[in-house]
């Protein structure tokens, strides 16, 4: 009886949250306080499904960001490379393109977005264009980027820690396929752009008239941010080999930044997003209380059934499946469902030979972000801000760019993984 | 401070067959306030006789209000005396007697009390020859529920001829509006003067500063700003209804105290309240400004 309530509960949850009427989190929460009450899973057994190590390489790495984003290094850096561009729109969108995708790649999705899509609006009205090319190609750069590192995008996050992956091993393995992708989509934004953006050369030289030196205003929080922010990437280069966990490392910076940034620590912690960590408690828990009943192992022996344990079939498939679903709905459920599927094949397969289904679940998740408007936080986010623009991106007409475009860059990764792995 | 609460049954002298003039009734009353307030006795008889030569006068109903002021002393007591038959006293004949001991310098609560008591008198005249028991009167002066320091009302330091604008009005005629009289907040009324929001300078200024700019960390790189220029080509396509920040918080009714609006503002970090009557009717505005010059520089 218990699986079928823990499975009721879950599915209710997962529709309401999809459904995007009640607030994620509070739905979450309430799923997750309906598997304790029911005594479905205990609370003991519930704390331990949550993995702290997500939740504080989370918090951590939004402090850390939090603290930089005080500096105006990001807008800095995006209003340099728009004068080196001389005013030219179409450079300023590649250049774009490329600083959202490096940047969410290091830091989160949403933070990226946030800091960048102001500026390019700026930009855009600045030379008298319209800002949807700029923001159009951030939201693509924002899931592309984030693919790519383990701190780039909450399901790596949680992939990474589930199956014990350092930050390493994703730029070595999804780092050349998203590079490939970046590369490949700079050059069809160009073409899909072109021609819709012309400039005066008037508007253009206001572009040059920028002092972006203006923004700077604190040197020596700057120095400080950046030493540490820097210590920490290393320290994520070599956690794998120093036997740390990503967390440990991003908590040690966060602790250090706070300590010799000056800021106010409170202020700082008023900053994180706690809503976000707390859907991720809630998600936890609910699945957690899946595993317990025996939920997941009933799924994942289906799965296995249908698949044979064939790895290279399993993960072909989670590419695809995970790409089209993390399209339509929010993504960070869908992996954190997933996660124990994928741990229980690999007990049957073993740890090792299952990797390419963790990457295939982290590309097909990551890069399906894409596939609609709603697919992650940074798109809705972007699109919030072009309607402030006064540009509005519709659902159905970002579809146009969506569909193809991610069907695509799922189809670049498929044949990546096949060549790579197989 | 309600009057009734400045009384008590303790500094009451009822009846005392030893009152024949208004020497004795000093005594009594001051020998009473002495034995509860520890104050000098003689000092007090001696205030007492010193306003009564500049004479009294019997109100209605053999009622008096003999004072007296003595140094260093805030505070204000009332002793409530009858006497067994009236007594002369100033320029008539009175048995009830409202003795008020007060301070040289505070004259604001007195002058109040004075003007309660009389309230009380006038409204109970032909109350007074009847009453036979201490209670009566006590329950006269609680009845009357007369408040001494009533709080100053927003109506009363609000101003009174206030300009509204309607959601139909156009941005250019809103800030010539303001330039006009130096003024950088309106409230929007409709059309039966009902309050529907507000607008003011920094609402007119979001034309200039789109919202997305504030998700910046400075705008220090920029000589020039693009919608800025473009204000003052915008201005006229702009109605107020397009701005203007609907609400109904940034409100306080005229019968409120001045105590909750200047917490209301201090709170919120406001400048100004639109003033609403009961039915939501636009009737004034009221800013701390208004706090400054007529409450505390009054």
């Amino acid at each position: 009886m218990t699986p079928i309530i823990a499975a009721t509960i879950f599915i209710l949850a997962y529709i309401f949250i999809a459904s995007e009427k009640i607030n994620k989190t509070s739905v979450a929460l309430l799923g997750a306080s309906l598997m304790l009450i029911f005594h479905i899973i205990s609370q003991d057994k519930a704390f331990e499904h949550i993995d702290m190590n997500v939740i504080f390489l989370l918090i951590s790495m939004m402090v850390l960001v939090k603290i930089m984003e005080k500096t105006g290094i990001f807008e800095f850096i995006a209003i340099k490379f728009a004068k080196m561009a001389k005013g030219n729109p179409y450079k300023i969108m590649v250049i774009l393109f490329f600083l959202t995708a490096v940047f969410s790649a290091f830091l989160d999705n949403i933070t990226t977005v946030l800091l960048i899509a102001p500026v390019s609006i700026l930009l855009a009205k600045e030379l008298e264009i319209s800002p949807m090319p700029f923001l159009i190609v951030q939201i693509f750069a924002s899931n592309i980027g984030g693919t790519a590192t383990l701190i780039g995008d909450p399901p790596n996050i949680m992939i990474g820690s589930a199956a014990g992956l350092s930050f390493l091993d994703f730029l070595i393995n999804v780092g050349p396929i998203v590079l490939i992708l970046m590369i490949i989509f700079a050059l069809l934004f160009i073409f899909i752009f072109k021609g819709s953006m012309t400039v005066t050369n008037k508007n253009r030289a206001r572009i040059m008239d920028f002092n972006e030196n203006n923004m700077i205003r604190d040197k020596k929080l700057l120095r400080r941010s950046l030493i540490i922010f820097a210590g920490v990437i290393i320290g994520f280069m070599i956690h794998g080999f120093v036997d740390l966990e990503a967390a440990s490392i991003a908590i040690s910076g966060a602790a250090f930044l706070m300590i010799f940034s000056g800021v106010d620590t409170e202020e700082i912690l008023k900053e994180v997003e706690w809503s976000g960590i707390s859907f991720f408690i809630g998600l936890f828990i609910m699945v957690g209380a899946l595993v317990e009943t025996g939920v997941i192992k009933l799924i994942s022996t289906e799965m296995l059934n249908f698949t044979h344990g064939d790895v290279q079939f399993t993960a072909k498939i989670m590419i695809w499946f995970s790409g089209i679903f993390s399209a339509i709905v929010d993504n960070i459920p869908f992996v954190a469902t997933t996660i124990p599927l994928v741990n229980d094949v690999g007990t049957v397969a073993g740890k090792e030979a299952i990797e390419p289904i963790w990457w295939a679940l982290s590309l097909g998740a990551c890069l399906g972000g894409n596939g609609t408007l709603i697919g992650a936080s940074a798109n809705i986010i972007v699109a919030n801000f072009a309607e402030k623009s006064g540009s509005r991106i519709g659902f159905l007409s970002f579809l146009k760019y969506s569909i193809p475009l991610t069907l695509f860059s799922l189809l670049v990764s498929y044949i990546y993984l096949v060549l790579r792995y197989f | 401070m309600k009057l009734c609460n400045l009384i008590s049954q303790e500094l009451t002298i009822w009846d005392d067959p030893h009152i024949t003039d208004h020497d004795m009734l000093f005594k009594k009353a001051a020998d009473l306030i002495s034995l509860e307030f520890g104050l000098d006795k003689e000092e007090i008889k001696e205030a007492f006789h010193k306003r009564y030569e500049l004479g009294y006068e019997v109100f209605p109903g053999a009622t008096a209000i003999p004072h007296g002021r003595i140094d260093g002393f805030d505070d204000l007591i009332i002793v409530i005396a009858k006497t067994q038959n009236p007594i002369k006293f100033g320029n008539g004949e009175a048995s009830y007697f409202f003795i008020i001991l007060t301070s040289n310098t505070g004259s604001n609560m007195y002058l109040k009390s004075v003007a309660g008591l009389l309230n009380i008198i006038s409204k109970n005249v032909d109350q007074f020859p009847i009453i036979k028991h201490r209670e009566e009167i006590f329950k006269i002066i609680e009845i009357s529920d007369i408040r001494l320091n009533e709080q100053v009302k927003v109506s009363e330091i609000m101003s009174k001829d206030v300009i509204t604008v309607t959601p139909e009005d156009k941005i250019s005629d809103v800030v010539n509006k303001m330039k006009e009289y130096q003024l950088k907040f309106f409230p929007v009324a409709d059309e039966n003067n009902k309050y529907l929001g507000k607008i003011d300078l920094l609402d007119i200024l979001d034309i200039a500063y789109p919202s997305y700019l504030f998700n910046m960390n400075n705008l220090s790189f920029l000589n020039n700003l693009k919608t800025f220029e473009e204000f003052i080509n915008k201005e006229s396509t702009f109605l107020v209804q397009d701005i203007f920040k609907k609400d109904t918080k940034k409100v306080i009714r005229s019968d409120s105290s001045i105590i909750e609006l200047g917490f209301i503002l201090k709170k919120e970090k406001w400048h100004h309240l639109t003033v609403l009557d009961e039915s939501k009717t636009i009737v004034g505005i009221v800013s701390m400004y208004d706090i400054l010059t007529k409450i505390i520089r009054a």
